[in-house]
């Protein structure tokens, strides 16, 4: 069973075989999972939505088309869920307009100001300043891998806008974390 | 398209360059700007120092917030048993008509429960038209499991003799008034009672009136 492949397990799934929704939750929780705690900033959201993924696969494995990865597929419904949970928890925030976006001059001087004494809370601190949308776009690329027709797919997003995020992200960053990385180079 | 338009198109692939996710075509082109281009090895080498810089911090993250992985599983699997006391649909057909059959509830019991407008009413029903108002009560919050269907929720609240206010959303969230009497010794005992219903995934108080 562990040897099946993405699209034998949903086969299986949608038969109502419980123990290939255990394998596949074997094999994806883990992504699952920190996709949503990248949305939400909040472990028990994340666990949240991802129960609601896993038992939508198990309701729904039968319409997975096979046009997509099974993977786009995954981080597509867990991006939905994870927005819908944002949206009732801050029904008076649309998504992506909580978050800064008008004081990234001002990121150098914040950011030296924390005297943040560790590299990784640097960079974690300009993570968190990006857009919720933007961020997504940098971790999937960057940490999940995902070629970026994916991710205009998880998304529902034109592949240009995936493109110009990640621009937009990375000048962000690059301001934000400008000195670290010339600290490395 | 211009050279010049040709190639800031080509630089904005190089993230997925970067990480080997374009295609082969792609990847050849971006190859021939960066043999060419002495600005795009420059900007290759910062992305990749970003791109480090990320993938490390995203990693320490990932560390630091474990996956609840048996947890989750068996979270799910409590979720699964749940939804398979009720008949178990393999299409999502149910919600569409989760939905219709909660705008005919509320339009029922706009006809049954009409009655005069007091000025001591804390909620509403929602209409189109005309408007119930309702007296005292709870107001709570309910989302049934994904697999319930609108019998559920309208034998739901026959048994608590409650009027469904708002919803469903999306995510199949209602809001439910549910009349004091003597049934419930407080908001606790009723808010209780919902909660362990096997259609109900959670349910939470959202006001008590007057």
């Amino acid at each position: 069973m562990t040897e099946a492949t993405d699209e034998q397990l949903l086969q299986r799934i949608a038969g109502g075989d419980q123990a290939a929704l255990r394998v596949f939750y074997e094999r994806f929780h883990g992504a699952v999972y920190q996709f949503s705690l990248r949305t939400l900033n909040n472990a028990a959201d994340a666990a949240d939505v991802l129960n609601l993924v896993m038992l939508e696969v198990w309701q729904k494995a039968g319409s997975f088309a096979g046009q997509s990865q099974v993977r786009t597929w995954l981080f597509s419904i867990t991006r939905n869920k994870s927005v819908d949970l944002l949206r009732r928890k801050r029904p008076s925030e649309p998504f992506d307009e909580a978050v800064l976006e008008a004081d990234a001059e001002d990121h150098c001087e914040h950011f030296a100001g924390l005297q943040l004494k560790q590299q990784g809370a640097q960079v974690r601190h300009c993570l968190d300043k990006l857009k919720d949308s933007h961020r997504q776009v940098v971790y999937l690329t960057f940490f999940e891998d995902m070629a970026y027709p994916d991710i205009a797919e998880v998304m529902s997003i034109p592949l240009g806008t995936v493109k110009t995020r990640m621009l937009h992200a990375k000048q962000q960053l690059l301001q934000c974390l400008g000195r670290l990385l010339r600290m490395d180079a | 398209m211009s050279h010049e338009q040709n190639d800031e198109a080509l630089l904005a692939l190089l993230p997925w360059y970067l990480s080997g996710q374009l295609e082969t075509a792609e990847k050849a082109q971006v190859e021939a700007l960066l043999a060419r281009s002495e600005s795009a090895r420059d900007e290759l080498e910062t992305l990749r120092s970003l791109a480090q810089a990320v993938r490390a911090e995203e990693a320490e993250h990932s560390r630091q917030h474990p996956v609840p992985s048996e947890l989750g599983w068996a979270r799910l699997q409590r979720s699964l048993a749940q939804s398979a006391t009720v008949a178990k649909p393999r299409r999502d057909w149910w919600r569409p008509s989760l939905a219709a059959a909660a705008a005919l509830i509320v339009a029922l019991q706009i006809g049954i429960l009409a009655r005069p407008t007091s000025l001591e009413s804390d909620w509403r029903l929602q209409s189109g038209g005309a408007v119930q108002q309702l007296t005292g009560g709870y107001r709570v919050q309910v989302r049934f499991v994904d697999h319930a269907q609108w019998q559920h929720v309208r034998a739901l609240l026959l048994d608590l003799d409650g009027v469904l206010v708002d919803g469903p959303s999306a995510l199949g969230v209602m809001q439910v008034y549910v009349p004091a009497n003597r049934r419930f010794a407080d908001a606790q005992a009723m808010l209780n009672y919902v909660q362990q219903q096997s259609v109900v995934q959670y349910a939470a108080l959202l006001g008590q009136g007057r």
